[in-house]
């Protein structure tokens, strides 16, 4: 029986577990926390498939022209393609496994308005799609854990908690499992398998306070990174128009508050001016989010969002978390007052470079939902994320389901040597507490990698980043922060610098790169940044396949 | 909101993240500082400072079985409670609450009856396995303080998912 080693249980990994299970595989799902602390719960609009319940003139032409100029037209069209073309597939799998989805007066599941997008084609459950979703996979995925517990048989799944991502297990270009920090044992410890599937989300701690959560820091692409593996489109960094920001915490106002027509304003000596219908029309509040989320960056003063006169029942009805987190966070009533927000970083379009079938330039090693950088070219459109993240993880389980198995080699000296770093006894001690690195990370990617970006700030960041990594490369880290974080810093610099890098090298404004020194879109750079890491140093290039590793789409 | 912050504040369990200090603090200008005790659940063993282990969910769930073996048709009436109690957070509070949990006993504790509903009423309300898993876990021991349904940070209608399990459904 294969074994599918997934790292990351959001809705990409149980996805990929599920269907991976279901055609026999042996599965250990691994992850620090359990599904329902994943970053997935906090998707809150929905997902796109063009079923027409609603617009009955939509079509899967019209999804997949929406998504590739609402992603800059970047994204190669047969990506585009093939995620489009299977979205009613992937609904309708969802909702054969119970996914609790809002449904119009005839019964059928409904779809809602969602930016960029040229019709109704948002499918969702209230405002808690992702948080619906995860619920019906986990009672599936329970189906396979049960069976495991059984002594399994055909089809098994078997949960790892409280184990943190270390490295991958990778020898000769292949990959043949991973290391792991396990909280219990305070110790590393290998998992091998015959497929890996990197599903470990975004890149949100290197930037601090984003809307997503903090347990997706991108360490596994920094890792795997360093490790030989080939990132792309790292520069694109997607901001949310509308979240509300508290001293704690940035968090999402859904697309969906426009959606059913919420309205954008800023105060103008009294007068309100809703500035998105003044620049585009009735629908300007429902522009892509690069478009909006600049568009709010340079309004003169704080931007408001209206839903007051949606009226109680209907707010309540669809719109009911938003009206929630309000109420508990800004102790705001959404149904008489309008909500003050601003843009935040909210999702990666780039990560681990992957072809059709999710397969790194590493053999075996697969990369799923937000972590791979696939289909959303330059700016993704809302209610795409969750279609992505399970149309990428059935993608990838159908891919190793026919893959051979390799046999492992001896993984023991690296261990030991992962183990000796790790324990810090030998080596100099970082001058400065490893908590004042992190601060100084994200305080410098927030402030030279903005919603708009110049050479000067980009070629300031880059040399600030490396500074910070001089001070920790090598070096033994305190304990301010935990084990994993200790030796997840230097790569996560790596990483950084790797994303500086490549906003550095698009000399060009396209969807979420906006360059205040390059203002056009150049037509000739319509194609994804790849950057791989070849002895300690970063190369980025754009190209239209990433050829020299043979990546074939 | 995740959950993972569930912890007890002012001998209250709540969300750490949606606890606010103003609202703990005095009203009066003149009140002085105002002491903010924090301590971990007392229902699940401590991995350090605040922060418990809460596997034990995890591990009844798969202990009773609770997965679907059929998926019926989506059924309209169940549609709005199916979405309340899929809310749930796992966070923990309502075993905390609970006067009738002890962490490793029969009873599993209010988020069970609400994953059992939620297994059942998917199957259509016929599962008979899992209705006998409710009850053998749940309804054996539940003395209805309901404690549960009010420090439930989603608004899950614990009552109601009681109430399902318990008719004679077929």
């Amino acid at each position: 029986m294969k074994t599918v080693l997934i790292i990351g249980s959001g809705i990409a990994g149980l996805t990929c577990a599920i269907r991976s299970a279901e055609s026999g595989s042996r599965v250990i799902l691994a992850a620090p926390y359990i599904s329902e602390r994943a970053q997935s719960v906090m998707a809150a609009g929905g997902i796109n498939a063009a079923l027409k319940h609603v617009d009955k003139d939509d079509s899967t032409a019209l999804h997949i022209e929406d998504t590739w100029r609402g992603g800059a037209e970047l994204e190669p069209m047969e990506n585009v393609r093939a995620l489009c073309e299977n979205a009613p597939q992937m609904v309708h799998w969802l909702e054969s496994l119970g996914v609790v989805f809002s449904r119009n007066s005839e019964g059928k599941i409904d779809q809602r308005a969602f930016g960029g997008q040229s019709r109704k084609r948002t499918c969702y459950a209230g405002t808690a799609a992702g948080r619906q979703i995860v619920s019906a996979l986990v009672m599936e995925a329970r189906k396979y854990e049960c069976s495991a517990r059984k002594g399994g048989g055909a089809g098994m799944i078997e949960r790892r908690l409280r184990i943190w991502f270390h490295s991958a297990l990778i020898r000769g270009g292949v990959c043949h499992g991973a290391i792991f920090y396990n909280e219990e044992t305070q110790d590393l410890e290998t998992i091998t398998a015959d497929e890996v599937v990197m599903a470990t989300g975004g890149q949100n701690a290197v930037f601090g306070k984003t809307t997503g959560s903090q347990l997706c820091d991108g360490y596994g692409a920094a890792k795997l990174f360093q490790q030989g593996v080939i990132l792309r489109n790292l520069e694109f960094i997607q901001y949310h128009p509308t979240t509300i920001v508290t001293a704690q915490k940035k968090m999402l106002i859904s697309e969906a508050a426009r959606g059913d027509g919420g309205r954008l304003f800023y105060l103008d000596g009294g007068c309100r001016v809703y500035f998105m219908e003044e620049l585009y029309g009735e629908r300007g509040n429902l522009m892509p989010r690069d478009i909006v989320s600049k568009c709010i960056y340079d309004c003169p003063s704080q931007v408001y969002l209206d839903i007051s006169f949606l009226g109680e029942e209907t707010i309540d009805r669809r719109l009911t978390e938003i009206r929630e987190l309000c109420q508990d966070y800004l102790g705001l009533d959404v149904t008489r007052e309008p909500i003050p927000v601003e843009p935040s970083v909210h999702f990666f379009m780039g990560g681990i470079a992957v072809d059709m079938k999710h397969r790194t330039n590493i053999e075996h090693l697969y990369a799923v939902g937000e972590c791979a950088s696939m289909y959303h070219g330059a700016n993704r459109l809302g209610g795409n994320s969750l279609l992505a993240a399970v149309y990428s993880g059935s993608a990838a389980a159908r891919a190793i389901s026919g893959s051979e198995s390799a046999a492992h080699p001896d993984f023991s000296a690296d261990l030991a040597e992962a183990r000796a770093e790790l324990s810090g006894r030998e080596g100099t001690p970082c001058p400065v507490p490893a908590v004042q690195i992190y601060e100084e990370m994200t305080g410098i990617m927030n402030s030279n990698l903005g919603i708009t970006r110049t050479e000067n700030k980009l070629k300031d960041g880059i040399e600030r980043i490396r500074e910070c990594r001089g001070l920790c490369s090598g070096r033994v880290l305190d304990e301010s922060v935990t084990p994993y974080q200790r030796y997840a810093l230097p790569s996560l610099l790596t990483l950084c610098e790797a994303v500086l890098t490549a906003a550095l090298q698009r000399r060009e404004t396209r969807g979420a790169q906006i360059r205040e020194d390059y203002p056009e879109t150049k037509p000739e750079l319509a194609l994804p940044t790849y950057a791989a890491l070849e002895q300690g140093t970063i190369h980025t290039w754009i190209t239209e396949k990433e050829s020299k590793n043979e990546i074939t789409c | 909101m995740c959950g993972a912050c569930a912890m007890v504040i002012n001998r209250r369990p709540g969300l750490a993240c949606s606890v606010f200090v103003r609202d703990l603090a005095g009203k009066n200008p003149g009140d002085g500082p105002v002491q903010i005790t924090l301590e971990p659940l007392s229902k699940f063993p401590v991995i350090e400072d605040l922060a418990v282990d809460r596997g034990i969910m995890q591990e009844d769930l798969i202990r009773a079985g609770d997965y679907r073996e059929r998926i019926a048709e989506p059924s309209a009436r169940e549609f709005d409670h199916q979405y309340l109690a899929g809310r749930c957070l796992k966070c923990g509070l309502c075993l905390e609450v609970c006067p009738n949990y002890r962490s490793g006993g029969d009873f599993y504790g209010a988020y069970f009856a609400n994953e059992t509903y939620l297994v059942n009423s998917s199957a259509g309300g016929g599962d008979t396995r899992i209705r006998k898993e409710f009850r053998r876990h749940f309804a054996a021991h539940c003395s209805k303080s309901l404690s549960c349904q009010e420090v439930c940070p989603m608004n899950i209608p614990t009552l109601s998912s009681m109430l399902y399990m318990n008719k004679n459904r077929h």
